[in-house]
């Protein structure tokens, strides 16, 4: 994938949509203009000609602009003043030529036309008291008056469709009044972005107290700021999200955090994890929540424009239909202009979505890694489920517009598809059937505060043709890193096909409901899984099990042996490593020499040469041949007696020669262990129960395990 | 007069052009130098953290020693490389000893990691997966401060040659920055796995 020509469209197509965005504000402005214009000649001022001739203040705003731009103050000294027009000066304007048409007073003119400064003149005190005294407060009160200004050319009754000063205010206070309302709303927004994190119920991390996932989120955040070339940011963790999403909140590079859902520590790989978390830094790099938070702000500022205009309807004027006209109009107006606005907005956030993504490949030059996030997500969803997410969005947007937003025309993030397309194609046998996009993602981003990494829930989506083989290797997966799934697995493990029903009945007896029915959950996947594989799953359960009451977990495992009434070698094995992986105790070194642990040396590896031999047929001179075979590997072996048939022994003899042998020298134990996998490996074959037997055995006795255990099985050999 | 207004004009855009070229390179100049000394601080945590995970390490790894050998010798090697290095700044011959020692513990310890994870055992005990997980990723962060060193100096270098500040970076000598250069080629290969 070229990032740097995605990033480069990326920003491009931000730039013309920004374009877009301001030439819109600017459309807003000239309908503005033209409604005012519309009204005023709807409202029949500038009807009356005589007005036009007396020296009375002009009745309408619009002739009196035309004679103060038409004339310069060189030669006009005694030239009024400009007229606010926005909505509200207009009518206050108006108001004011309604009352002092009765009130004549002579007007005194000012001559202070300068570089269209204004300055606010008044006729009299008695006109501003008068005239604004009703009661009819707007926010927006411009402390405008006209004086009477000696008229030439005035156009009486005719409508100017190009009056340039009233252009230059209804610009001029449209502006005002959506950068006023905007820089509102963006002062308030501006939480830091620890504050947005906590609201969403985001834990911080200490590398000091973190746990081995959290550690690694860590790393995986500083190695991405390295390669960002930022400080690294505070990470949060929202532990009790399970779907898998990320966002980036604070609006400085200083103030910015990231939040991860536990959803993303469980199902992603490390890779997949750094793809992530590099398109956070994305965002937070190129400024996108400042963007958003910016874009919202003017839009909020839009939404003023359309709430003027509804004060306007609702406010009871019993004298002036053209007000409610006028108020219409902004209404209108507004509304077509925040529906746009918002149209435009979400597009500027997928674009921003693109170059997160293309940034992301930058950083860590891989661009599966993020790719298979995207193909994680489409299967397990990304919904962020915290009521304190709708809580932080602002509700007036959805009520101010009451449409629909299930639209991909508002989706703030692209479709899953595309985006992995962009990086390069889809992985693994992952199709998307539908896809919708819930809500409460959108309001995640549609304050501006935190940028997500998918939009909406995608618990919707059909999943296709996924193999059996995936879906229970998950399930397992995600079991194993719970105490709970942990000793689902190992009962499961355990579970024998005949006495399968009284073992479940012991089960509920001593373990919680939960558990058991996790375990039948399992048990028929732990079915599938071959022999060879079921103790290195074991392994794999260890780190969740010591979080558990283990003596109650080696309890059931006894309660199991007695259901069957008897032990047998798996159950052994897997007490024995359970064992010595949850409740080792350091065992001083008590034995150091061949002779002392001769007898227990026999029995271990006697019961290795039996395991080997029990494909139904058992041949005892095979078994005595591999016993002393074994026992003859043995350093020292000269010095002792060995028996000549191989000595049987019931499990209790076998633990007990294990503990012994456990406090030997390590030099011994090694020894011993390499004469086991002689043994094993004597007749060429390797069968699952005498691996496991090996296994156990090295565990026990703390030597690392001999390297051809973890090969596939060895073909067998005729002999 | 007009035409006094329209040179003056013309001049405050040139000035702003200018001004704004030069702004931008000495940002992005900063910037690279930047990630170059972060280069030499991720190196130096990799060298205090190298012999603390082989110590962790031997106790499992027995039947490795030569890997562990290698990773040590390596890292000692390159720890005098790096010293000799800062007390001669910019000496072309000692730079490439850098590189050189540098390339070889890279490639010490991609050895190490791979035939780590041939060792379940090793891979079940908790503090094993810490230690691996930290030695992953101070390996990463070497890697990712070169990339973002390179990075930087390509931004730099891109601005430096583009029209209107081509012109500024000349006057007012900037230089092209150098690219990191890759690995030796003999370390290139990738660490043979013996099953």
């Amino acid at each position: 994938m070229n990032f740097f020509e995605h990033q480069d469209r990326a920003q491009a197509h931000t730039q013309k949509l920004l374009g877009l965005f301001a030439l819109s504000v600017l459309c807003i402005i000239g309908l503005i203009y033209a409604a005012t214009i519309v009204v005023l000649h709807l409202a029949g001022i500038g009807s009356s000609p005589q007005d036009c001739l007396t020296s009375s203040p002009p009745e309408t705003a619009t002739q009196a602009v035309l004679l103060s731009h038409a004339t310069s103050s060189q030669t006009m000294p005694q030239t009024v003043l400009t007229i606010g027009n926005s909505a509200q000066s207009n009518s206050e304007t108006l108001l004011a030529s309604r009352r002092s048409r009765s009130s004549r007073s002579p007007s005194r003119s000012r001559s202070n036309f300068s570089g269209g400064s204004n300055r606010p003149t008044t006729n009299s005190p008695d006109h501003r008291s008068g005239d604004w005294g009703d009661g009819y407060t707007l926010p927006r009160s411009s402390d405008r008056n006209r004086t009477s200004t000696q008229q030439t050319g005035c156009t009486a009754g005719k409508l100017a469709l190009w009056q340039p000063h009233l252009l230059f205010w209804v610009f001029l206070s449209t502006i005002t009044v959506i950068g006023g309302a905007s820089w509102y709303k963006i002062a308030t927004l501006q939480a830091g972005g620890s504050v947005v994190a906590q609201e969403l119920g985001g834990r911080l991390l200490i590398a000091e107290t973190a746990s081995p996932q959290e550690r690694q989120l860590l790393n995986v955040v500083e190695e991405m700021a390295i390669a960002a070339n930022i400080k690294v940011p505070a990470v949060y963790l929202l532990d009790h999200e399970r779907g898998i999403n990320a966002f980036a909140a604070g609006h400085t590079i200083e103030t910015a955090v990231i939040g991860v859902t536990q959803g993303c520590l469980d199902q992603l790989t490390r890779d997949e994890l750094q793809g992530v978390i590099g398109h956070e830094f994305s965002h937070i790099l190129n400024g996108d929540m400042r963007l958003n938070l910016r874009l919202i702000g003017l839009l909020h500022g839009i939404l003023f424009v359309y709430l003027t205009g509804r004060i306007l309807v609702e406010w009871n004027s019993r004298d002036y239909r053209w007000l409610w006209f006028l108020g219409l109009a902004l209404a209108l107006i507004g509304s077509i202009g925040l529906f746009f606005g918002r149209l435009i907005q979400s597009a500027i956030s997928r674009q921003r979505e693109y170059l997160a993504d293309a940034s992301a490949v930058q950083f860590t030059r891989n661009p599966d890694g993020i790719a298979g996030a995207l193909t994680k997500i489409g299967n397990f969803g990304s919904q962020i489920r915290s009521p304190q997410a709708t809580a932080t969005s602002h509700l007036f947007f959805g009520n101010a517009l009451s449409l629909s937003m299930l639209d991909d025309l508002w989706a703030t993030h692209p479709p899953l598809l595309k985006r992995i397309q962009r990086l390069g194609g889809l992985q693994g046998n992952f199709a998307l059937a539908t896809e919708q996009y819930g809500g409460s993602s959108h309001a995640l981003s549609s304050n501006g505060m935190a940028i997500g990494f998918a939009g909406g829930s995608a618990g919707t989506i059909a999943i296709s043709n996924s193999s059996p083989q995936s879906n229970p290797d998950l399930d397992l997966q995600k079991a194993l890193q719970q105490p709970e799934g942990a000793t689902a697995i190992v009962y499961a493990l355990l579970l024998h096909p005949e006495f399968r029903d009284r073992q479940i009945e012991y089960l509920r007896q001593i373990e919680a409901a939960a558990v058991v029915d996790k375990t039948l959950e399992l048990s028929s996947q732990i079915e599938q899984i071959k022999l060879r594989e079921r103790l290195p799953l074991l392994d794999r359960a260890v780190p969740a099990l010591r979080q558990t009451n283990v003596k109650k977990l080696f309890g059931g495992v006894q309660g199991f042996a007695r259901v069957e009434g008897q032990w047998s070698m798996s159950k052994f094995i897997v007490l024995m490593i359970l064992q010595q992986r949850l409740a080792a105790k350091p065992q001083p070194e008590q034995f150091s020499s061949l002779s002392e642990v001769w007898s227990d040396c026999e029995q271990i590896i006697a019961a290795i040469a039996q395991a080997g031999q029990t494909n139904g047929q058992s041949k005892p001179d095979a078994i005595a041949y591999a016993f002393r075979s074994g026992l003859f590997r043995l350093p020292g072996v000269r010095e002792q007696a060995p028996s000549t048939t191989p000595p049987t022994g019931n499990f209790n003899q076998l633990k007990q020669s294990l503990t012994r042998l456990n406090a030997t020298s390590p030099k011994l134990k090694q020894a011993i262990v390499d004469a086991c996998s002689y043994t094993v490996l004597l007749d060429s074959k390797v069968t699952d129960e005498e691996a496991e037997l090996l296994r156990a055995v090295a565990i026990v006795l703390d030597c690392p395990l001999p390297p051809f255990l973890e090969k596939r099985p060895v073909a067998a050999r005729r002999k | 007069m007009g035409f006094l207004i329209f040179l003056i004009v013309i001049l405050l855009v040139i000035g702003y052009v200018v001004m704004d070229g030069y702004n931008r390179l000495v940002t992005l100049r900063n910037r690279y130098k930047n990630a170059y000394a972060q280069i030499d601080v991720q190196l130096q945590r990799r060298y205090d953290l190298i012999p603390n995970l082989v110590e962790t390490a031997k106790g499992y790894m027995k039947y490795e020693q030569e890997t562990l050998q290698a990773v040590i010798s390596a890292r000692n090697a390159a720890f005098t490389a790096n010293s000799r290095a800062a007390k001669n700044p910019g000496d072309p011959q000692t730079m490439k000893q850098l590189d050189n020692a540098e390339a070889m513990l890279t490639g010490a310890l991609g050895q190490f990691l791979a035939v780590a994870e041939a060792y379940p055992d090793l891979k079940a005990d908790r503090t094993m997966t810490q230690v691996m997980e930290e030695l992953s990723s101070t390996e990463n962060k070497v890697a990712f401060a070169r990339q973002s060193f390179n990075d930087a100096v390509t931004l730099y270098n891109i601005k430096r040659e583009l029209f209107p500040s081509n012109l500024v970076a000349n006057a007012f000598n900037f230089a092209t920055a150098e690219l990191l250069e890759e690995a030796a080629p003999e370390v290139k290969a990738a660490p043979r796995i013996s099953f």
